[in-house]
């Protein structure tokens, strides 16, 4: 008799399916195509990866202590990399790593039990967290072992094969770590707030987790160089990936300081002993950092299964609630207040709408602010705030963060903000193109540049007082004016309402943009300072007032000629692929 | 108020003749039912009158004037209620018609009237700020209807309309329909169902794959097909095979056993 799948089989694929369906990471996507994308991207991103971070063992000979210490900065990178990676997944994957209103509206009418669905669910959860963790580690595993046997020769084939098992034992659970850690954000705050405000925080907070995440990963880096010869005090002890290291020394027995020692050079031996001393320096740390990795580990997994627990007895459906009274909404205020015409409102309320509601749309502009905020940690980490003053590199972190975040806008105008549904906008479309983008560009000033401005105000008042700090926000503000007006004087289409056309050679132009774009921050850094401490004031700002002027009259005087595009031939047509 | 004419309507996808040399006329206080069977060709036909696909072949006329040579100006007098209501499914209900209301420059004040009259109407004031991703088919579609309306347009295409609707929403788009009609407004009216176009329109124009196979009032097909009631009429025009020998047979289908 033939051997039919189970409730339980079927809700799991299901669900599995659902993680590469996902509208965050491939809207409108072909499955096949996404799996390969992302499993080549992790594949190559940690064989690469690992090739370039072992290339030093492999071009050098190092002696025992000099490998120990050497290793402590790599083991931090990997686990660090293995936890931001599969944390990053399960962020993406946020709506899908519990049952949401979706699956709620579809499955509870179905004669499935209600702990058949959670089980199914937690499987293809898990399933998913141990692929990624998988993954991510497969290359590291063989490729840094190996290569640290090149440079330290005394290692012996059985202590290879156990460096390269201990290895995968930490750094793997340090991927479940991660993910398990993302899980205990979401299922936490849904198990304090409940389902109808978890719903309404919920984008925020997977924003915010994003944006953390990528900042995380851009500077890990520059984070991870030295870490074994700095040390492991102050910030960094704090860290999870420390206390993994910590485990990680545990397991393996620090063997690589104990290798027997060949002959060395008097210099090779003056560094192995300097070595060692380091390593015994910070080998009483490993055991209560061990320990405190298992804590951890613990502690994000009991949090995990007691929320998980308390939101199983809540229905997702709950949040579908109507509130019941009228929300004024605060977007319509402002677009109310800072646009005239008709048309002016429509593209300023439609654009601050998608451009934080859209998944695509809000993983852009996550990426464009990690991007600026590593830019702001990068530029603050050599400047000393207590010692006071105002200088360049402080008036340089406003126009990076802002213009990172305006990049991105730039970039959103092209992304549809949902293809289908744009034979509305051509149906109500009356040409008033100008007007449509003025409000959009409104609205990235608003809500991007602006908060960005004022995020960044008390640093600079705490190094040059608070009217100072006020008065670089204003210029601030009209920067980001000058730069918006610049971005937008080459866009012809109708934001948000246009097919995605990628930019024409943006390899050979990426690197040039980038470029420009970091002298123009320098240079309107130079021209703040130079207004601020009164020495260029008043021809300061008449020259930022005349360049956006300029900018407005070139923009207004520039003939657009903007199309909406959509899917336009019927459904069926399109199903039976003969629309050309 | 102005007519809609189509002349010799044709499209053909990837060589495919989808419609074939249609022509029609919506006269301002008349309804006119456009039936078909399944891939007909009458969603074609709709999105082409109302300026959202290109035609292969012939001309679409608003008031004497080609559509094509200003399109924007045709669209400030047309309201298009679409066979799938595809939305913004980010936007709330409200923003969505207030996004429409605005591009189309109704008045501030007007608009926020407008919108709460229908959403009011139309029951949907409780979700009115809950995001269209939540709504059901039906709620879409009541909010297509009222982007469609809330510009007083002066023709107004209804392509299939009450998909998803229910029974009280479904009587309540008839006397819509016949109401706009009896303040001069142009509707075509695209349906499966024929009782609600025997009830609502004044003529009928009868589509089978892609070419006009009728086009009179409802009480002259019953005569010509020698027919007393639509349904009869229909199918005399358009279904090739006995619908109860295939219902028959589908039950059959339905009985298989192991």
């Amino acid at each position: 008799m033939e051997k039919r799948p189970t409730a339980y089989v079927l809700l799991t694929r299901l669900f599995l399916r659902q993680f590469l369906e996902n509208d965050l990471l491939s809207p409108e996507g072909d499955r096949s195509q996404m799996l390969a994308v992302v499993g080549a991207s992790v594949v190559s991103l940690t064989l690469f990866i690992s090739m370039f971070m072992s290339a030093q063992y492999a071009m050098n000979m190092l002696v025992p202590a000099h490998a120990a210490v050497q290793t402590l900065n790599d083991k931090f990178f990997y686990i660090s990399l293995a936890m931001l990676v599969t944390a990053i997944t399960a962020a993406a994957q946020w709506d899908a790593l519990a049952i949401d209103q979706r699956d709620a509206a579809i499955l509870q009418p179905l004669p499935v039990r209600p702990r058949t669905l959670r089980l199914a669910k937690l499987t293809a959860v898990a399933m998913l967290c141990g692929a990624v963790a998988i993954a991510v580690n497969v290359f590291p595993t063989w490729i840094f072992p190996w290569m640290v046997a090149f440079s330290v020769p005394q290692m012996t084939a059985q202590q290879l094969f156990s460096f390269m098992a201990v290895h995968a034992a930490i750094t793997i659970p340090a991927a479940v770590f991660g993910f398990l850690v993302i899980i205990a954000v979401r299922e936490g705050a849904s198990a304090m707030l409940g389902p109808r405000w978890f719903a309404r925080v919920s984008p925020t907070l997977q924003t915010i987790t994003l944006i953390g995440l990528g900042i995380a990963l851009l500077l890990l880096p520059m984070q991870t160089t030295r870490v074994g010869q700095r040390g492991l005090s102050g910030w960094r002890m704090a860290l999870p990936p420390t206390a993994f290291v910590g485990a990680y020394e545990v397991a393996s027995g620090g063997f690589l300081a104990d290798l027997p020692r060949r002959h060395m050079t008097q210099i090779e031996a003056k560094r192995d002993r300097a070595f060692a001393a380091i390593y015994e320096e910070r080998q009483p740390l490993f055991p209560p950092l061990a320990q405190r990795a298992q804590l951890l580990f613990l502690a994000v997994a009991g949090i995990v299964a007691l929320a998980t627990l308390i939101n199983a007895h809540r229905s997702p459906a709950a949040a579908v609630v109507a509130p019941g009274r009228r929300r004024r909404s605060r977007v319509t205020d402002l677009a109310n207040r800072f646009q005239r015409s008709a048309a002016g409102r429509a593209g300023f309320a439609f654009a601050a709408a998608t451009i934080w509601r859209n998944k695509t749309h809000r993983l852009t502009l996550a990426a464009g602010g990690a991007v600026g905020v590593a830019a702001v940690v990068v530029a603050l980490s050599r400047i000393d705030l207590e010692q006071g003053g105002v200088s360049i590199r402080l008036l340089m972190i406003q126009p990076l963060l802002y213009g990172s975040l305006l990049v991105a806008f730039r970039h959103l105008l092209r992304v549809p903000a949902e293809l289908r549904a744009n034979w509305a906008i051509e149906m109500a479309w009356q040409g008033q193109v100008r007007a449509f983008s003025s409000g959009a560009q409104t609205a990235a000033l608003l809500t991007l540049a602006a908060p960005a401005i004022l995020l960044l105000m008390p640093v600079v008042g705490v190094a040059g007082g608070m009217p100072l700090a006020v008065a670089h926000a204003l210029l601030g503000l009209l920067g980001a004016a000058i730069m918006l007006e610049a971005l937008m004087l080459t866009y012809d289409g109708v934001p948000f309402a246009c097919s995605y056309m990628p930019g024409d050679n943006m390899r050979a132009m990426g690197p040039i943009y980038a470029a420009m774009f970091l002298i123009g921050a320098v240079m309107f850094a130079r021209l703040q300072l130079a207004i601020l401490s009164g020495t260029f004031t008043i021809p300061g700002i008449a020259a930022l007032l005349v360049l956006l002027v300029s900018l407005r009259v070139a923009s207004s005087r520039r003939r657009r000629i903007a199309q909406v595009d959509f899917d336009e031939a019927p459904v069926t047509i399109r199903q039976l692929g003969l629309h050309s | 108020m102005a007519e809609l004419r189509a002349h010799r309507l044709s499209k053909h996808f990837a060589g495919i003749r989808v419609v074939n040399d249609v022509s029609l006329t919506l006269r301002p206080g008349e309804i006119v039912g456009y039936l078909g069977p399944n891939g007909s060709g009458k969603t074609t036909t709709a999105r082409m009158l109302a300026g959202l696909l290109e035609q292969s072949g012939g001309m679409v006329e608003y008031d004497g004037a080609d559509v094509r040579n200003d399109v924007l100006a045709f669209h400030r007098h047309l309201g298009y209620v679409p066979e799938e209501p595809f939305l913004y499914p980010f936007l709330s209900g409200r923003e969505y018609l207030e996004l429409v209301g605005r591009l189309r420059e109704v008045p501030e004040r007007l608009l926020a009237a407008k919108i709460d009259g229908f959403l009011e109407l139309f029951g949907l004031t409780n979700a009115a700020d809950q995001s269209i991703a939540s709504y059901s088919k039906g709620m879409r579609q009541k909010i297509v209807i009222s982007a469609a309306l809330v510009h007083d347009p002066a023709i107004v295409i209804f392509d299939e309309p009450e998909t998803g609707l229910d029974v009280a929403t479904t009587m309540m788009l008839r006397h819509l329909v016949r109401t706009l009609a009896v303040r001069g407004k142009a509707i075509m009216y695209s349906s499966h169902i024929l009782e609600v176009v025997e009830r609502v329109c004044d003529r009928v124009i009868v589509l089978h794959k892609g070419t006009v196979v009728a086009d009179d009032s409802i009480d002259r097909l019953r005569v010509l097909s020698a027919n007393r009631s639509l349904e009869g009429a229909f199918s005399r025009l358009v279904i090739r095979e006995d619908p109860e020998s295939l219902a028959r047979n589908l039950a059959d289908v339905s009985a298989m056993s192991a």
